[in-house]
């Protein structure tokens, strides 16, 4: 069944409202040119429908180390620059990134939600539901020390990349920007005189929304 | 890139007084019921965890073993533990096809002088008898050699890939043959195949989670004692 199915039966019928049971959990996938890294945010390793292992990002203590801002929706004309990246990886995995950061320019970051139904550990039968896309855009690295849990000095090595929503770079073209005006422009390309669907342009301008 | 980690193997001399295997992650869908019942939604997959308490150390040996061990877990190594058979937790070794006493070791003496005076480790096995992929929760196995001794609380384990998990029963049924299927948690963390065998004297990854309370003084009269100490499954 989809996503969509799995996820109404398990927030129950309008009889029992509060039976709500549904385990959805978000995974990231990372399309770094030829070399794909597919993260999700829990513990061990989840097998998507499609044969996919994607690497859980939380630790024994119970805390995400893949660093995960909230994006919003883009339409209200902004492009918001989002940071996404893991703070504490291995000596070799931090060289192997840096010297491979030109794979990430302009590549993809797609989140997706996976449903987990009552005795399917972590493989999900149900296919993913995609949520956002973002284009990455530039890499950024750093290592420096840090004084762990247990009180000693340890080398902590972090990897990180910028994103923004696919809207980028929209303001440098003709039109590109989604306005009264623009839009009333393009229906008169199309011998439209007017579109009255713009004025809802304005109701959605100057506001932001928060996806999880 | 893949990192490989050190596993070291945890001191044999430093046996615990108690020890409790715990499975933590998805057994029950979590949720509020219509009526009030609360359910915690739990993490799908999970971690086990492994407790552990200890009586003082006594012997030379034992208080260097400690000695090590402590510095080791507080670098966050990640130690092999053994689940030891002396606990309800595992299957009986008369259960389990052996003798009372198989869990002392197998006795061997060669009168070499790097004999330690320790027995040889007792590992019963069973077939797994079908394959199943990593992150599923649910194997079958031969039991048919056994009988129906196998139930829901006992901690069994697998052998894959050069590293030891360790799983809890949370639910089992035999068929005629018995050939029983098992519901474990937490959920495979490799391939099962037809080669592959189910033992009842697990093992498992883990790191620990309160090294800096484990870690006594070392006293005057040369002994030290470990606090109760809380290891979480290092998941390789």
């Amino acid at each position: 069944m989809s996503f969509e199915t799995e996820l109404l039966s398990a927030l129950g019928t309008a009889d029992d409202c509060f039976d709500i049971k549904a385990i959805t959990r978000r995974c990231f996938f990372y399309d770094f040119d030829g070399f794909p890294v597919r993260l999700w945010d829990g513990q061990g390793v989840v097998i998507d429908s499609d044969g996919n292992e994607y690497i859980g990002t939380v630790d024994a203590e119970g805390t995400n180390h893949h660093r995960t801002p909230k994006v919003r929706d883009p339409r209200d004309g902004t492009s918001p620059r989002y940071e996404f990246g893991i703070p504490h990886i291995d000596r070799a995995t931090f060289d192997a990134l840096k010297a491979d950061q030109s794979l990430a320019a302009g590549r993809e970051l797609t989140c997706f939600y996976a449903i987990f139904l009552d005795g399917e550990g972590v493989r999900p039968s149900t296919a993913l539901k995609f949520n956002y896309k973002l284009i990455m855009q530039a890499t950024r690295f750093d290592q420096g020390t840090a004084i762990s849990a247990g009180g000693s000095v340890e080398r902590t090595y972090s990897a990180f990349v910028a994103c923004r929503t696919l809207e980028y770079g929209r303001s440098r073209f003709p039109g590109g920007t989604y306005t009264d005006v623009s839009q009333n422009a393009r229906a008169d390309l199309l011998g439209v005189a007017s579109d009255s669907g713009c004025v809802f342009v304005a109701g959605n301008s100057q506001r932001s929304y928060q996806f999880d | 890139m893949t990192y490989s980690p050190v596993v070291y193997s945890w001191r044999s001399s430093l046996v615990p007084l108690d020890q409790t295997y715990r499975a933590g992650g998805q057994a029950t869908a979590g949720g509020l019921t219509l009526v009030g019942a609360m359910i915690s939604n739990p993490e799908p997959g999970g971690r086990s965890e492994l407790n552990m308490a200890f009586s003082t150390f006594t012997s030379e040996a034992q208080n260097l073993d400690a000695s090590w061990t402590i510095s080791q877990i507080l670098n966050n190594a990640i130690i092999r533990i053994p689940i030891f058979g002396y606990t309800v937790q595992l299957l009986s070794s008369v259960a389990a096809g052996g003798t009372a006493t198989d869990d002392m070791g197998i006795p061997w003496d060669n009168n070499e002088n790097w004999d330690n005076g320790m027995g040889w480790e007792w590992n019963p096995t069973v077939a797994v008898t079908a394959t199943a992929l990593k992150g599923e929760t649910t194997a079958i196995v031969d039991m048919s050699a056994l009988g129906e001794v196998l139930k829901i609380g006992h901690v069994i384990g697998f052998y894959e890939d050069g590293y030891d998990f360790a799983h809890e029963v949370m639910n089992i049924s035999y068929d005629a043959g018995d050939i029983a299927t098992l519901t474990i948690s937490p959920p495979l963390r490799r391939d099962l195949t037809l080669t592959s065998e189910m033992t009842f004297r697990p093992k498992m990854l883990v790191t620990c989670s309160n090294a800096r309370e484990v870690g006594g003084m070392f006293s005057r009269g040369r002994h030290m004692a470990f606090g109760a100490a809380r290891f979480v499954e290092a998941l390789v």
